[in-house]
């Protein structure tokens, strides 16, 4: 997945209201779960610009932010960290909520912390969803954390279980 | 997940239950009514929740004395017309003491701290809530975006974002010492484009000014502030003429309108879901970093 992400173009969709206003739409919960810096808070952050749903002005503060860390473009992952605490250390503390909407569906995402520390907020995030994503990391496999999450998702009852495998860039897949 | 009820009827059930939840557990709950559109919503919603019983609970406006004259009007009118129990506070020594409307963004700060933190801490003292629900949303802002539907508060309404209780399905956790207090949010999650939807749907009334019309104004890089507040205006300056709106209402000082034409709610939605910055960035007083983390440690909504 690579980490800077262009802006997002937002075309002027003409017949957005109604669009809106004719449809039934449904609702989906989910939330991202697995070890820390398997990219949870990325791939959300991914997803979230991909659907433009950030706005410019919070793309900018992120831009902002990253660079006075002494990174460059956009850290996806500051999107969702939206506490000081988080973007000063660069982990996820507490579960941030997201929302997004395609023409079918609309999503709400729980995006948890990955350290043990934290467990209770995954709880909290995870306890409403009914699609839990799962993320490895290529490099490291299925860790401790990771099966602990995925204990938690099937303890919780969520129906639906996704394991998403990323960094495989760093493991020179092809 | 359900393909029989559309999302708005999730949601909308998702809050009824929230609101139902605060009335039964809390001895003295409030529901804070800033009368803007997320407001409007709420107290659709509250009336829903009761139905055909009247709101078991008061709604509170903390003023600042610096809302649009159209809010007032819009306020009373809908507190006669409605029946239900409308209680005012004003910081009156604060207001007192504004500082000069010469730099806006100073009054707006001061307003932000003094007439709005402090006035609402000092409402809720007066009238002892242990809980006062409030319509802010996940989606505004990044550190909304981070807390609970039942959000604790220390004893002097301080929010600790590190020390946040588990919050499990639908279960909220109203357990609290004397003194200490929740602040809900039935709308957490919520975005803009389902109020507006729902707005629409429900036949809310909301206040004019979120429709396009023509309007004095002074343009303050970008942001296009109100000429009814005469204070704002510089020595000389005339107020220009211009189509706009308003896409969140608070103080005349640090509110802005858009440029837009929209007069329907089907013009604003598209305009919603167009808008390539968010709505809080005619807001004055949200900018800066970190600005609403902090005003949340103070005990700000």
């Amino acid at each position: 997945m690579p980490s800077n992400a262009a802006r997002p173009p937002r075309d002027a969709a003409p017949n957005a209201a109604q669009a809106v206003f004719g449809r039934k739409i449904e609702l989906l919960r989910m939330a991202t779960a697995g070890s820390v810096d398997d990219g949870k808070s990325t791939l959300l952050g991914r997803l979230l610009v991909d659907t433009k749903a950030v706005f410019e002005d919070q793309l900018e503060h992120v831009e902002d932010v990253n660079r006075r860390r002494g990174g460059e473009g956009v850290d996806l992952a500051l999107i969702t960290d939206g506490l000081r605490a988080e973007r000063e250390q660069g982990i996820t503390i507490d579960v941030a909520y997201r929302y997004f909407s395609t023409p079918r569906r609309s999503f709400i995402v729980a995006d948890t912390p990955g350290h043990i520390q934290y467990t209770r907020n995954m709880v909290t995030g995870a306890s409403t969803a009914e699609v839990a994503i799962i993320l490895v990391d290529a490099r490291n496999g299925i860790l401790t954390q990771t099966k602990r999450h995925a204990f938690i998702s099937a303890l919780l009852g969520i129906p639906h279980l996704v394991i998403a495998v990323n960094k495989m860039d760093l493991v020179d897949y092809s | 997940m359900s393909n029989t009820i559309t999302h708005l009827q999730q949601l909308e059930a998702e809050s009824v239950h929230i609101i139902r939840e605060v009335a039964a557990c809390f001895e003295n709950p409030v529901m804070l009514w800033s009368v803007g559109k997320d407001s409007s919503v709420l107290l659709r919603l509250a009336e829903k929740a009761f139905h055909p019983g009247p709101i078991p609970f008061p709604l509170l406006h903390v003023d600042t004395g610096l809302k649009f004259p159209e809010m007032y009007e819009f306020r009373e009118r809908v507190a006669r017309e409605r029946g239900f129990r409308l209680i005012v506070e004003k910081n009156e020594a604060g207001i007192a003491r504004l500082p000069d409307f010469s730099n806006p963004a100073r009054v707006c700060s001061y307003c932000s701290r003094t007439l709005k933190t402090e006035g609402l801490l000092a409402a809720l003292a007066k009238h002892a809530f242990d809980a006062a629900i409030g319509g802010a949303r996940r989606e505004e802002e990044r550190s909304r975006a981070k807390e609970r539907v039942f959000s604790f508060r220390d004893e002097f309404g301080a929010w600790d974002p590190k020390r946040q209780r588990p919050e499990l399905w639908n279960l909220y956790n109203s357990r609290i010492h004397e003194g200490e207090s929740i602040r809900v949010f039935p709308l957490s999650n919520w975005t803009e484009a389902d109020i507006w939807q729902y707005i629409r749907q429900e036949k809310i009334e909301i206040v004019p000014l979120y429709f396009a019309a023509e309007r004095e104004v002074v343009d303050r890089g970008g942001i296009l502030l109100s000429a009814q507040e005469t204070r704002l205006l510089r020595p000389g300056e005339k107020p220009q003429k211009i189509v706009c709106r308003f896409r969140t209402l608070g103080c005349m000082t640090c509110t802005g309108a858009i440029r837009s034409t929209a007069t329907t709610l089907e013009e604003i939605v598209a305009e919603a879901l167009t808008a390539t910055r968010s709505e809080r960035e005619t807001r004055l007083v949200d900018q800066g970093a970190d600005s609403m983390e902090d005003k949340k440690k103070d005990g700000y909504f």
